[in-house]
């Protein structure tokens, strides 16, 4: 079974993407902040993670921070930035931080969101 | 009065003794007989050198005659005499050895009893007296040369002092006009010095403060006073972002008079009571061959940092606040359109709609984005290699799902060869071709044709987006680039267009020193274009 990890504080985003993702076949955790989305890494293994940026406790950098300085955080997960900031030095840094890509919301459908959660998350295999 | 007469009361011998003694020289001669001489007396003896033996009964006075005296003399010598006046003149003779003497004479006429003229003279040696006259004379004849001399000379002294005078006079003119145009060019430099905003300081070639103005002491805190002749690395510390102090060699104006370059660093001065403020300073040197100095300017840029930071503050709200419900809203319709299945007709037209409407939102927020950005300032370009037709093609793909909804089509044409590549950011390249193909489509009769077309020229690459839409109405030709401008025709077809799709092309293209252009005719159709060099350096950020 597919695994990913949706880490978005707006709920009505949140509902909607895990819906879409259930739909497709793959089982769905949501974290609503960047600590409690550690937490879920430490204890779990997901195929992908998807990351917003702007979280409440701990921010999206800080959580790509923690997980590139802890290997054992890293677990083969696919790290895929969706946020609202698109400026291109947060692009640069999320890439820079192991994200392995980054979509700004407004700017793609869901359905081209998961359709790259699938190519990253079979080709982690 | 006769003498005869004069000599009555006296005995003649005692007349006799007195004549013979006295020191004037007497001569008698007898008139009657060829003026022989009768008498001479020891003093004309002396005088002449002639004896009485030699001359009595013998000679007559003309053996005094020197030849000096001329015709005139005698005429007046004799008439004088005959007339029986005295007769009175300084005269030269000649002695009995031939040498001249120089004597005053004073001859009369005696008549005797008996009928006889005889004539007296009475003469005085004045040789000496004349010489004394004459080197007298001389001496006054040198005194007045000198005299004149030491005038004349006494003149051109003063003739010279005049004119050193005068001179003088000149040059302590010259002198005042030029200090006064020194005090008032200072004057001017002073108050240029304080009317300007920016702190000013000149410091020595050691770095010591010789000069600050009115700003300086203002920003500062300090007075010249204080500073005259103290280093101005060690006054004004400077310290980075993280509160460490710049070391004084470090320092930009230490560089500077070390002849080194400098480069400007994010950097606070510290003022006289310890606080600090962000700096934006720049040095030169003073040059007259070797540096003699350097002047340092600088300003307080809290105000703009703290509009760069309110900028960059906007910006993110927009991005993040506005993007977040407005991406709720697009991907919910997009899963409620897969979810929604068997809907009539009414609904389906209402859900479209949505969608219709929430791209559009989409879309305004993104160019509120893209044009904040591009207006406000800080877009660093990322470049790459483009191939143009190839992303023409591209990126018509993209946009054929909304060329076809509207029953267009669109046709590109590559009409020359083009720089095989050029030096782009794909991204931004993107935003503009978008912008123009849809306004094509979006202001043109469904069925009918958009052509895009690729050519290049003089090192310029460009593309033009055509259709056969109606002609853009001459008075608002002039404002199509001009933010939120939308012209009465087209908000009749699109009303809930932003007004900044052009304004955000024209402000990407020319960022990267390309140019916009278009062409509008009635039954000809519009052409929007925009070139971009084929070798695009990478620009400074021109806000």
């Amino acid at each position: 079974m597919k695994k990913i990890l949706i880490v978005e504080d707006e709920e009505i985003l949140s509902n909607v993407l895990k819906d879409r993702f259930e739909n497709d076949g793959w089982s769905v955790t949501t974290a609503g902040d960047g600590e409690a989305a550690l937490e879920l890494i430490n204890k779990n293994k997901f195929d992908v993670m998807l990351l917003d940026l702007i979280l409440p406790k701990k921010d999206g950098f800080e959580v790509l921070e923690s997980i590139k300085s802890d290997p054992l955080l890293q677990k083969k997960m696919s790290v895929i930035v969706l946020s609202n900031l698109g400026a291109d030095e947060d692009i640069k840094r999320a890439l820079s931080l192991g994200a392995v890509d980054y979509f700004v919301k407004t700017q793609h459908p869901i359905g081209e969101i998961l359709e790259r959660a699938k190519q990253y998350q079979k080709s982690s295999k | 009065m006769a003498l005869s007469e004069k000599l009555q009361p006296i005995q003649l011998e005692q007349a006799m003794r007195i004549i013979e003694g006295t020191f004037e020289g007497v001569i008698i001669a007898d008139g009657t007989r060829e003026h022989l001489i009768t008498y001479i007396n020891q003093a004309w003896e002396k005088t002449t050198g002639w004896t009485r033996e030699e001359v009595i009964g013998k000679l007559s006075p003309r053996i005094l005659k020197s030849g000096k005296q001329d015709d005139t003399f005698y005429k007046k010598l004799w008439s004088t005499i005959l007339g029986g006046e005295l007769f009175n003149a300084e005269i030269v003779n000649k002695r009995k050895d031939g040498s001249l003497y120089n004597t005053e004479i004073q001859i009369f006429p005696i008549k005797t009893a008996d009928g006889r003229t005889f004539y007296v003279e009475v003469s005085r040696d004045i040789t000496e007296r004349k010489l004394r006259e004459e080197r007298g004379k001389e001496y006054q004849e040198e005194l007045k040369r000198g005299i004149e001399k030491s005038t004349m000379e006494l003149r051109k002294e003063m003739l010279e002092t005049e004119n050193a005078k005068k001179a003088l006079l000149n040059l302590t003119e010259d002198l005042n006009v030029k200090v006064e145009k020194i005090e008032r060019d200072k004057l001017a430099d002073d108050a240029i010095l304080s009317s300007i905003g920016d702190g000013l300081v000149v410091v020595d070639s050691e770095g010591k403060i010789t000069l600050i103005n009115s700003s300086f002491e203002k920003l500062l805190g300090w007075k010249l006073e204080e500073l005259l002749g103290k280093s101005f690395v060690e006054v004004v510390p400077m310290e980075d972002e993280a509160g460490n102090r710049i070391l004084p060699q470090e320092r930009a104006v230490m560089r500077v008079l070390a002849g080194k370059s400098t480069d400007s660093i994010k950097a606070y001065f510290v003022r006289k009571n310890g606080t600090r403020f962000p700096v934006s300073r720049s040095v030169a040197p003073i040059k007259k061959g070797n540096i003699l100095g350097a002047v340092v300017v600088f300003r307080d840029i809290t105000k703009e940092e703290e509009l760069d930071k309110a900028k960059t503050e906007f910006i993110y709200l927009v991005s993040h606040q506005l993007r977040t419900p407005v991406s709720a809203l697009n991907w919910i319709i997009e899963s409620l359109q897969i979810s929604f299945t068997g809907m009539n007709e009414k609904q389906k037209s209402y859900f479209n709609d949505i969608k219709v409407s929430i791209a559009r939102l989409v879309k305004l927020v993104e160019d509120l984005l893209t044009a904040s950005r591009a207006w406000l300032g800080k877009q660093p370009l990322k470049t790459q290699k483009v191939n143009l037709a190839d992303f023409i093609r591209d990126s018509l793909k993209t946009i054929e799902p909304y060329a076809t909804s509207k029953a267009h089509m669109v046709k590109f044409d590559k009409l020359s060869e083009v720089c095989p590549e050029i030096e782009a950011d794909s991204e931004l390249l993107y935003s503009v071709f978008q912008n123009l193909v849809s306004n094509a489509i979006e202001y043109s009769a469904a069925g009918t044709v958009v052509t895009i077309e690729l050519e290049s020229a003089d090192g310029l690459a460009k593309i033009s987006i055509h259709n056969d839409g109606p002609a853009i109405p001459k008075e608002e030709q002039a404002h199509l680039f001009e933010r939120f401008f939308r012209g009465e025709s087209v908000k009749k077809v699109k009303p809930e267009g932003t007004g900044l799709g052009l304004f955000i092309v024209k402000s990407l293209i020319e960022k990267v020193g390309g140019e916009v252009g278009f062409k509008s005719e009635e039954g000809k159709g519009t052409t929007f274009w925009f070139s971009v060099p084929c070798s695009l350096e990478p620009h400074e950020d021109r806000g």
